[in-house]
């Protein structure tokens, strides 16, 4: 028995031997390795390129200019298909126009992000939700880059699959699909120069500036991200919020605004650290609703009534997730009326 | 020329009109990941049709590189250009300029600009009632967070483009998920143009 034993452990080690290198190279340090490589590639390159996007039937096609240097970030970004869309950024200033018409410059207290770049933080929470592996190299425009598959562990979200430039680790694809491996959005580059010299020319915006305007973006459009906004760990804390959401899923923001016409909001966000979904709670509408679900390719919104509150649920996530969530409030106003 | 590179320029012509079948769109869309060539053509194929529509399109040296495209191209390109996109606005170029992303839909919407008569039901939104309508009687008018409360145009719509936009803001603030350069197009204020004198300075931030 004993040599049977021993030859057991023999066997179980040399597989463990063998299985070492592929977890390590699968495993969640991996992961984070080209997550962080994409954080720093998309922040500090400079590049100019052409991207897709692909949603359903449609197709959308864009030109990206991103210059990096001493004097901080430029980026200039305006859509190649139908009307003239176009922004710019210049530090933490940010204009954007239309059909070439003159736009004003504003302070946004968003960072200067032109791309994803995933914290460490969360990307630990997505290896809880999904299971993440490194699924080869291949060739995205004219680049090899190393693939990352998002699978997710139920049908609350969405799978996604990265594709990372192998140098670098600047983001080049990406695609979302459901839990039937439909693919449902795919956006990407399909020409793009990377680590190179941008000119001032290159990111002249064909619109011009009239003034510098001294109120944020984020201020005009709602309050959301205020520069002192609450986060994690100092965040609000929230009125109203559902008693349950779907695993994985964690608050990460909480925000109490108020709207262009006066009317008090807040705002919830919850994350899994790859997807997420808004729930927005109106204090003073103006008319009761029906409950509503809507769809948008992968987004989905689901509106209803919470007794004189209404509430709207809504992100790029499976109908599954906005309606649970959505459920209760309705729940919850259920019980009220009963009082 | 050759005849398999004629068959990619009228296809790659269709695919940005919106008129390229499913199945050879997929081909189209796997060869411009693929091949750096076609990405290229495409690329310039969407200046040529810029140039062509006298959209405004400024970069510096955009017109030298339109005249190279423009007489290399002259007999196919082009000839495929004027078959192709010269057509009504009613045609391909209306699916195709309608084909925008969720977010950016959403920012156009919010800078409130007239997309040659886009309607916010044009965006395909798809809305149905749940089995909670029977619980809630109520007449299903939508109101706004905020917004304008009567606009014929969709309302709810609107309302709902702006929370989108808040959310995807909201998003790249917490650093969430996949965060495109196109959805990087911020709110815009309609009337930009009636801010007060007060509140503006020079036309020029500091890098």
């Amino acid at each position: 028995m004993i040599p049977q034993r021993s030859a057991r452990k023999f066997l179980i080690g040399l597989l463990m031997l063998a299985a070492g290198p592929v977890w390590a190279e699968n495993g969640p340090h991996a992961i984070e390795a080209w997550f962080s490589r994409m954080s720093e590639a998309v922040e500090r390159l400079s590049y100019r390129g052409t991207l897709i996007q692909v949603e359903g039937e449609r197709i959308e096609s864009f030109r990206v200019i991103r210059r990096v240097d001493d004097l901080g970030s430029r980026e200039r970004v305006f859509a190649l298909n139908g009307p003239l869309r176009e922004t710019i950024r210049m530090g933490d200033h940010v204009r954007s126009s239309a059909d070439g018409r003159p736009s004003v410059w504003m302070p946004s207290v968003i960072q200067p992000k032109l791309m994803w770049q995933q914290s460490t933080k969360r990307s630990v929470d997505v290896v809880q939700a999904y299971d993440v592996r490194l699924a080869g190299v291949e060739r995205v425009a004219g680049y090899w880059a190393q693939r990352i598959d998002l699978m997710p562990k139920d049908g609350f979200r969405y799978g996604q699959r990265l594709w990372l430039e192998r140098d670098t680790g600047m983001l080049l694809k990406s695609v979302i699909f459901n839990r039937d491996g439909q693919r449902l959005s795919e956006q990407g580059f399909v020409q793009i120069e990377l680590g190179i010299r941008i000119s001032d020319a290159d990111l002249e915006p064909t619109a011009p500036a009239v003034a510098i305007l001294e109120k944020s973006v984020e201020a005009q459009s709602g309050g959301v991200g205020r520069g002192n906004s609450p986060m994690v760990g100092r965040m609000l804390r929230p009125l109203w919020a559902p008693r349950q959401v779907p695993a994985f899923f964690h608050l990460v923001n909480a925000h109490h605004g108020r709207s262009e016409v006066n009317s008090a909001f807040d705002h919830l966000l919850f994350s899994d650290g790859l997807s997420s979904f808004s729930v927005y709670i109106d204090h003073a509408p103006t008319q009761a609703i029906d409950a509503r679900m809507h769809s948008l390719g992968a987004l989905h919104v689901f509106t209803g009534m919470m007794g004189q509150r209404q509430f709207t649920v809504m992100g790029q996530v499976p109908q599954e997730t906005v309606e649970f969530v959505g459920q209760q409030f309705l729940r919850q106003s259920m019980a009220e009326t009963k009082q | 020329m050759d005849p398999n590179q004629q068959q990619l320029d009228e296809e790659l012509s269709a695919c940005m009109d919106g008129e390229l079948e499913r199945s050879r769109r997929q081909f189209v869309i796997k060869r411009l990941t693929d091949d750096v060539d076609v990405a290229e053509r495409w690329s310039r194929y969407h200046m040529v049709r810029a140039v062509m529509r006298k959209e405004p399109i400024s970069l510096d040296d955009l017109s030298n590189r339109v005249s190279v495209a423009l007489s290399r191209d002259a007999e196919s390109v082009v000839g495929a250009t004027h078959r192709q996109w010269l057509r009504p606005m009613a045609g391909g170029l209306i699916a195709a300029s309608v084909a925008v992303v969720a977010v950016l839909g959403m920012s156009r919407n919010l800078m409130n600009d007239d997309l040659n008569g886009m309607s916010a039901d044009g965006r395909g939104f798809v809305s149905q009632s749940t089995a909670m309508d029977r619980v809630f009687s109520q007449p299903a008018t939508p109101v706004g967070l905020g917004g304008p409360t009567a606009n014929p145009s969709g309302p709810n719509d609107q309302r709902l483009q702006r929370l989108m936009f808040q959310h995807q803001q909201a998003t790249r603030q917490a650093g969430i998920g996949a965060y495109w350069p196109m959805n990087a197009l911020p709110p815009v204020q309609s009337d930009s143009d009636d801010v007060t004198e007060e509140t503006l300075r020079d036309s020029q931030p500091q890098p």
